[in-house]
C-alpha cells in the first residue's frame, strides 16, 4: 500500500521569488496492493506531478509519502535507492524512456545489475527471455536499439523494464496517449494482465474517461492541483459540477458567464470561475468531505 | 556499417572536385602569366626569354582552352605537383609539409586543452545548475569569448614571458614554445565547449530515461556517467569537429604573434608577397584537412549514435 498525506508541490519562479505556482495542493491519496486508482484530469492539473511525488522522483513541498509503513520522504541516498525497485514508472513518451545508446535488452536488464542483492543469482538471459515473452515482444527485438522499434513495441519494452523486479506499485502516466488507437487496447490488456499477476498497486493517469472507467477500481478526478472527487464508479454518477462537466461535455454550453480568474481569491474553489452552480460560499476553499461512497471537495454536498 | 563508411567517403569526392575548380580558377584569373612566374622561380631570373616563356606555356598547357587546362592542372596536382614558390624557389609541397607539423601540434594541443578543461567544466556546471561554478563558467565564457586572441596573447606574454620569465616570448624550438599559443587558442574554445556541454547535459538530464534510471535506484553519479554524458556529447563533438578544421587555418593571428612557422603564417606571407602557388597550395591543404576532419567526425557519430548505424543507405 502506498499513501500520500497532505501532498503539495509549489514551484518558485526563477526571476521573481514571490511568484509561486501551486502544481499540487494538499492531496491525500491511497492505493492498496493490487488496486488500480485511475487519476483523471485536464492537462496541467498536476496529475503527473502527483504521480512523480508518490515515486519520490520529485520531493514534495509539504506532506509525506508512506510506503509499507516507511516514510519515503524522510529516506535519503542509499536507503532510498535500495527500495526504489519496488515502485516504478511507465511514462507517456516511450520513445525517450529508454537510453538511445543502449539496446533494449541492456535497459531491461539494468535493474538486475543494480539490485544484485535482491535478484541473487538469477540468470539474466533467462530473465530477459521471460520478460520479453511476458510483454509480447519477439526475442530478436531485445537486441535492437530504441529507434528501431515502433511506439507500441517500445512501450512493451518500457513495461518489461518496469515489471522486471516485480514492483509493489507502478505509476502509469498516460501510457497509451502517444500510441495508435489500434495498439492502445493491446497495451491496456497487457498492463491489466501483468498487474493481476504481480498483484501490485497502480496509479493510472489518463485524460480519457472511458479508459479511466475500464482501468480504475477507484477513480479520482483532479482539478487545479487538487483531487475534487474520488470513489468507485463516480463517473457513472458524478456529483461535483466539474466531474459532471467532463462526463457530459455538452452541458458546458449552458454554463453561466465566467468570472475572470483575477477576481477570485487564492482560497477559492478551483472550479469557481466556470462552475454553473456556484454559490457565494465558493469563494472559500472547500474541504474534502466524505459523502456516501465518495470523497468530494464541494460546498454543494453539505 | 561498412557500406555507410564507404558512402560517406564517396560523398567527399564532389566536394573535393568543387574545391579544385575554385582553386584552379583563382590561379587562372589572377593577373600575371603563370608560365613566366614559374620560369622566374625555376631559372632564378627576373626576365626569362620570350622563347623559354612560350616553351613553358606549351609545357604547362597554357595554350589550351580552359577546361583542358583544368584537367592538365588537376592531373599534376593529383601527382603532388603544386608548382614552386617564386620567392623561395622551393616547391609548394615542400613549404607546406614544412609548415604542417607546427600547425598540427598547435591545433591538437589547443583542442586537447579545451577538451580536458571545457567538457568537465560544462558537466559540472550542468550538475550544479545556477551554483557557484555555473556562474563562474558563465562569467569565464563571456570573458573568454569576447576577448580577441591578439589581446589575450599579449596579456599572457606580458605575464608569463616578460614578468615571470618562465616561458619563451616567441619563435619555435621545443615544446615550451607551444604552451602560450595553444592556451590562447584553447581559451576561446573552452568558453564555447563548456557552454554547449552544459546546455546539452541539461537537455539530456530532462529526458525520460534519466527519470527511469532514477526510479531503477541508480545513484546520481552513475546516472550521469552511464546515461547522461555520452548522450550529451554529440553536439559538442559536432562543434569541436568544425573548430578543429578552423584551428588549422584560423590560427593565423596566433602564429604571427608567437612567430610560429605554421600554415597560417605561410598563408599570410603568401598573400602579402602575392606568392600565388603557395596560396593555391595552402587553400587546397586547408580544404582537404577540413573535409577529412568532417569525415572523421561523421564516422565517430556512427560509433557514438546507434541511430545512425543502421540507417538505410
Amino acid at each position: 500500500m502506498i499513501e500520500g498525506v497532505g501532498l503539495s508541490k509549489n514551484y518558485v519562479s526563477e526571476y521573481n521569488r514571490k511568484m509561486l505556482t501551486h502544481a499540487v495542493k494538499d492531496v491525500d491519496i491511497r492505493i492498496d496492493n493490487g488496486e488500480t486508482l485511475a487519476l483523471i484530469g485536464e492537462s496541467g492539473c498536476g496529475k503527473s506531478t502527483l504521480g512523480r511525488m508518490l515515486l519520490n522522483l520529485i520531493p514534495p513541498s509539504q506532506g509525506e509519502v508512506l510506503f509499507e509503513g516507511n516514510c519515503l520522504t524522510k529516506m535519503r541516498g542509499a536507503e532510498l535507492r535500495a527500495i526504489r525497485w519496488k515502485f516504478q514508472i511507465v511514462s507517456q513518451h516511450p520513445d525517450s524512456a529508454l537510453n538511445p545508446r543502449w539496446t533494449v535488452a541492456d535497459s531491461i536488464l539494468e535493474p538486475f545489475r543494480i539490485h544484485g542483492k535482491i535478484t541473487g543469482g538469477r540468470d539474466q538471459k533467462q530473465e530477459l527471455e521471460r520478460l520479453i515473452d511476458l510483454v509480447g515482444l519477439e526475442p530478436g527485438q531485445a537486441a535492437r536499439y530504441p529507434h528501431q522499434l515502433s511506439g507500441g513495441e517500445l512501450q512493451r519494452a518500457v513495461i518489461a523494464r518496469a515489471i522486471a523486479l516485480d514492483p509493489a506499485f507502478i505509476v502509469c502516466d498516460e501510457p497509451t496517449s502517444m500510441l495508435d488507437v489500434s495498439i492502445q487496447a493491446s497495451i491496456i490488456r497487457l498492463l491489466q494482465a501483468r498487474q493481476k499477476e504481480i498483484g501490485c498497486g497502480c496509479l493510472f493517469i489518463t485524460h480519457d474517461i472511458q479508459l479511466a472507467k475500464i482501468m480504475g477500481d477507484r477513480i479520482a478526478v483532479m482539478l487545479g492541483g487538487q483531487i475534487i472527487e474520488e470513489g468507485k464508479r463516480i463517473l457513472d454518477h458524478p456529483v461535483h459540477p466539474f466531474t459532471q462537466k467532463i462526463v457530459s461535455p455538452g452541458l458546458n454550453e449552458t454554463a453561466p458567464d465566467l468570472i475572470p480568474a483575477c477576481e477570485c481569491s487564492n482560497h477559492a474553489c478551483s472550479f469557481l470561475t466556470s462552475c454553473p452552480s456556484r454559490i457565494p460560499r465558493c469563494n472559500i476553499y472547500p474541504e474534502m468531505q466524505v459523502c456516501g461512497d465518495r470523497r468530494i471537495r464541494c460546498h454543494l454536498v453539505s | 556499417m561498412q557500406a555507410i563508411v564507404i558512402h560517406r567517403i564517396l560523398q567527399i569526392i564532389p566536394v573535393l572536385i568543387g574545391i579544385s575548380i575554385i582553386t584552379f580558377l583563382l590561379v587562372s584569373l589572377a593577373p600575371g602569366d603563370p608560365a613566366e612566374i614559374s620560369l622566374r622561380a625555376i631559372l632564378d631570373t627576373d626576365s626569362p626569354s620570350p622563347e623559354s616563356i612560350s616553351l613553358m606555356r606549351a609545357e604547362m598547357g597554357l595554350d589550351q582552352p580552359l577546361h583542358i587546362r583544368y584537367f592538365i592542372w588537376l592531373s599534376r596536382v593529383v601527382q603532388g605537383d603544386l608548382g614552386y614558390s617564386y620567392l623561395t624557389h622551393k616547391s609548394t609541397v615542400y613549404e607546406i609539409l614544412y609548415a604542417l607539423p607546427t600547425t598540427f601540434i598547435l591545433a591538437v594541443s589547443a583542442m586537447a586543452i579545451s577538451i580536458i578543461i571545457g567538457i568537465p567544466l560544462g558537466i559540472a556546471a550542468a550538475i550544479k545548475q545556477n551554483g557557484i561554478l555555473d556562474h563562474f563558467c558563465r562569467f569565464f565564457s563571456i570573458i573568454g569569448n569576447s576577448t580577441p586572441e591578439f589581446f589575450m596573447a599579449i596579456v599572457l606574454l606580458l605575464i608569463f614571458s616578460i614578468e615571470l620569465k618562465i616561458l619563451p616570448v616567441a619563435g619555435s624550438g621545443g615544446f615550451q614554445y607551444f604552451i602560450l599559443p595553444s592556451v590562447v587558442l584553447a581559451i576561446g574554445l573552452i568558453a564555447i565547449t563548456s557552454r554547449i556541454m552544459r546546455t546539452s547535459m541539461l537537455d539530456v538530464l530532462e529526458e525520460n530515461y534519466i527519470l527511469t534510471a532514477r526510479s531503477k535506484g541508480l545513484d546520481r553519479k552513475t546516472i550521469i556517467s552511464k546515461h547522461a554524458i555520452k548522450n550529451a556529447m554529440l553536439p559538442v563533438l559536432t562543434y569541436m569537429g568544425t573548430q578543429f578544421g578552423w584551428l588549422f587555418g584560423g590560427a593565423v593571428i596566433v602564429e604571427s604573434i608567437f612567430a610560429l612557422p605554421g600554415l597560417g603564417r605561410l598563408t599570410v606571407d603568401a598573400v602579402n608577397t602575392r606568392d600565388i602557388m603557395i596560396l593555391q597550395g595552402c587553400m587546397i591543404t586547408f580544404a582537404i584537412i577540413f573535409v577529412v576532419i568532417n569525415l572523421l567526425v561523421d564516422l565517430s557519430y556512427i560509433y557514438l549514435n546507434p541511430a545512425i548505424k543502421y540507417e538505410e543507405v
